[in-house]
């Protein structure tokens, strides 16, 4: 680490007396930097906000809707804790149990006049309740009745035309009000799980026998003969997904292809440091230093300009952040975070690799210089 | 040869060229009594700058041996010359070869930032200041060579030679750079370091006046010892 110590002393002197070499050099990584870390958020802002569409157009990549047969006596929260377990290994996320009591006509305003209507309750993988918006957008009065027993607007949820794609038809409410409508209806109640499993390729199979495998004592004690038979996948827009893909690709050619440019520019400039300084790195030898002392020289002579390079642009866009973050709420409604967290690993592996393209030639080539070049004449 | 700085035994240097293999040296054998100074002299291209390279240890030889105090190198390994260079061997260049990016104490002290047990940088700093007293530049010790005469410049670069208290001492055309008064301020300084410092001195020179100086004169031609005075 001393040697080290050295090493950079003298790069420091040297770098001092090239104030104008380094100041350009400095700038060329700044504004590399700053145009990744810029075109980085770009991506990611672009990206998630499009798959964000996607998944609410189309569902969610690998989405499903599987029937069960029957919930095997165990009541609607332990089947979802149960299901939750059987489709631990394909789901990114926990699946939705929805449970489909048969259909009823609802006695009171506004809803006396749509006739039949099913009503669902949704739960979560752990059999709690699945937290969506209730009361949202109904009107005060709002009410649901049945046998002259009333469900409240806050125990009420309209699905959006997309969750009814994924859930089914009909209105949701709390778990609290589901035995209130269970006394009012007769009839087969339905359960379905909802699935995400992230994958593009159709893993159906491999989820209907996971099921069929989990519950198969169950299912011959309550006497049906498997668990579930049938399954619909919900996702759609392979076109759009692709589109998308193509657009996260374009971006990653833009701030990776802006790095590997900044970083050629550097590796030019050292190339040029190696031709000026070989008496000196034959003199070094001449004096005793060995080729790695040289390699030394070359690669914290650039990571020396990459380290203040870098500072500068995370210091630019640290400054840039208020301005470009109001102009992305009001230009396009969205929140921008230039030095997104997410973006830090990706600027270090770009730094170093910057260092490598920049330094391991003119490092290779400086080592390999012969003492006897400095017997060259040359006038200092 | 154990009381000798430095001895070549029947070295041989020998390069291609496009007209052909050139000996650059030819079976020279000579010794360098320690704390002694010693002329080489020739005309162009008769192989005096090759015979400071080997002495050196810049070049290895074609054939023959090259003593250092006693050691036999030719088995050594890169490193291991380098290590020798940096704590035996000084050397002063015609064109002097200073950083111009570095003070004269900088330069004189430059082995320091390559050594592998290079003691503390202040004690690094005061040797270098005290190497420049000695050689009567101290007053310039924090100016850079561009603010330097070229008497000056070549005295910092002996300084330079001299930091790691070396064994052996080669200079090649020290004086070469230099208007005629400066040339001999600084032969005398070099010819008398053995007196001063007890080092061994090799002068590769142009000048007679220079090589007059010297306790010790060789001549070279083509290549081949020819004289010994």
């Amino acid at each position: 680490m001393r040697g080290l110590g050295r090493i950079l002393r003298l790069t420091l002197r040297f770098n001092w007396a090239s104030k104008t070499k380094f100041a350009l050099l400095v700038i060329l990584v700044a504004v590399g930097m700053t145009v990744f870390l810029v075109v980085t958020e770009l991506s990611r802002v672009s990206t998630e906000g499009l798959e964000d569409a996607i998944e609410a157009d189309t569902g969610a990549t690998g989405s499903y809707n599987v029937s069960l047969d029957s919930d095997f006596g165990l009541g609607p929260a332990e089947l979802s804790r149960q299901v939750s377990a059987a489709l631990a290994p394909y789901a990114i996320r926990p699946p939705v149990l929805i449970e489909a009591l048969p259909p009823i006509i609802p006695e009171c305003p506004p809803f006396e006049h749509l006739g039949l209507q099913s009503i669902l309750i949704l739960r979560d993988g752990g059999g709690v309740p699945l937290d969506v918006p209730f009361g949202q957008d109904l009107p005060f009065e709002t009410q649901l009745c049945f046998d002259g027993q009333v469900i409240p607007y806050d125990a009420i949820y309209l699905p959006t035309r997309s969750e009814q794609d994924k859930w089914g038809l009909g209105i949701v409410i709390h778990p609290t009000y589901r035995e209130l409508v269970a006394l009012s209806t007769t009839g087969q109640v339905n359960y379905n799980a909802l699935l995400v499993t992230g994958q593009q390729a159709d893993q159906a199979t491999e989820i209907v026998e996971s099921l069929n495998n989990h519950f198969r004592e169950a299912a011959l004690r309550y006497g049906v003969e498997s668990a579930s038979t049938a399954y619909k996948r919900l996702d759609g827009g392979s076109n759009i997904r692709t589109a998308s893909e193509g657009v996260g690709i374009v971006y990653g050619i833009i701030r990776w292809g802006v790095l590997i440019l900044g970083g050629l520019g550097l590796l030019v400039a050292e190339i040029i440091v190696v031709r000026n300084r070989t008496w000196f790195f034959g003199l070094a030898r001449a004096v005793g230093a060995r080729g790695r002392h040289i390699a030394a020289l070359i690669v914290s002579d650039v990571l020396l300009v990459l380290a203040v390079g870098t500072l500068l642009a995370v210091t630019l866009t640290l400054a840039m952040q208020p301005t470009a973050d109001a102009f992305a709420q009001e230009a396009f409604q969205i929140s921008v975070q230039l030095l997104h967290p997410s973006a830090v690993p990706q600027l270090l592996l770009g730094t170093l690799l910057v260092l490598i393209l920049a330094s391991s030639y003119p490092a290779l080539t400086a080592a390999r210089q012969d003492p006897l070049d400095v017997l060259e004449p040359k006038t200092a | 040869m154990s009381d000798h700085a430095a001895a070549l035994s029947s070295v041989t240097v020998a390069y291609p060229s496009p007209h052909g293999t050139v000996t650059a040296l030819n079976k020279v054998t000579i010794g360098l009594e320690r704390g002694s100074s010693t002329a080489i002299v020739g005309r162009s291209g008769s192989g005096k700058t090759t015979l400071i390279s080997v002495l050196s240890l810049m070049r290895q030889p074609t054939s023959g041996q090259v003593f250092l105090d006693g050691s036999e190198t030719s088995a050594l390994s890169n490193s291991q010359m380098a290590d020798l260079r940096s704590a035996r061997i000084g050397v002063v260049f015609q064109s002097y070869h200073l950083d111009p990016s570095l003070t004269a104490t900088e330069n004189v002290m430059l082995p320091w930032f390559f050594r592998s047990r290079p003691g503390p940088r202040r004690r690094a700093c005061r040797r270098a200041e005290q190497i420049l007293d000695r050689l009567e530049v101290g007053d310039l010790a924090h100016r850079k060579p561009n603010q330097m005469s070229g008497g000056q410049r070549q005295r910092v670069a002996i300084g330079r030679a001299l930091f790691t208290e070396p064994s052996l001492l080669v200079a090649d055309e020290p004086t070469g750079n230099l208007d005629e008064d400066t040339a001999n301020n600084v032969a005398e300084t070099i010819l008398s370091l053995p007196s001063r410092f007890g080092t061994t001195v090799a002068v590769v020179t142009h000048d007679r006046a220079v090589a007059d100086m010297a306790g010790r004169r060789l001549e070279l031609v083509r290549g081949e010892l020819v004289d010994q005075i």
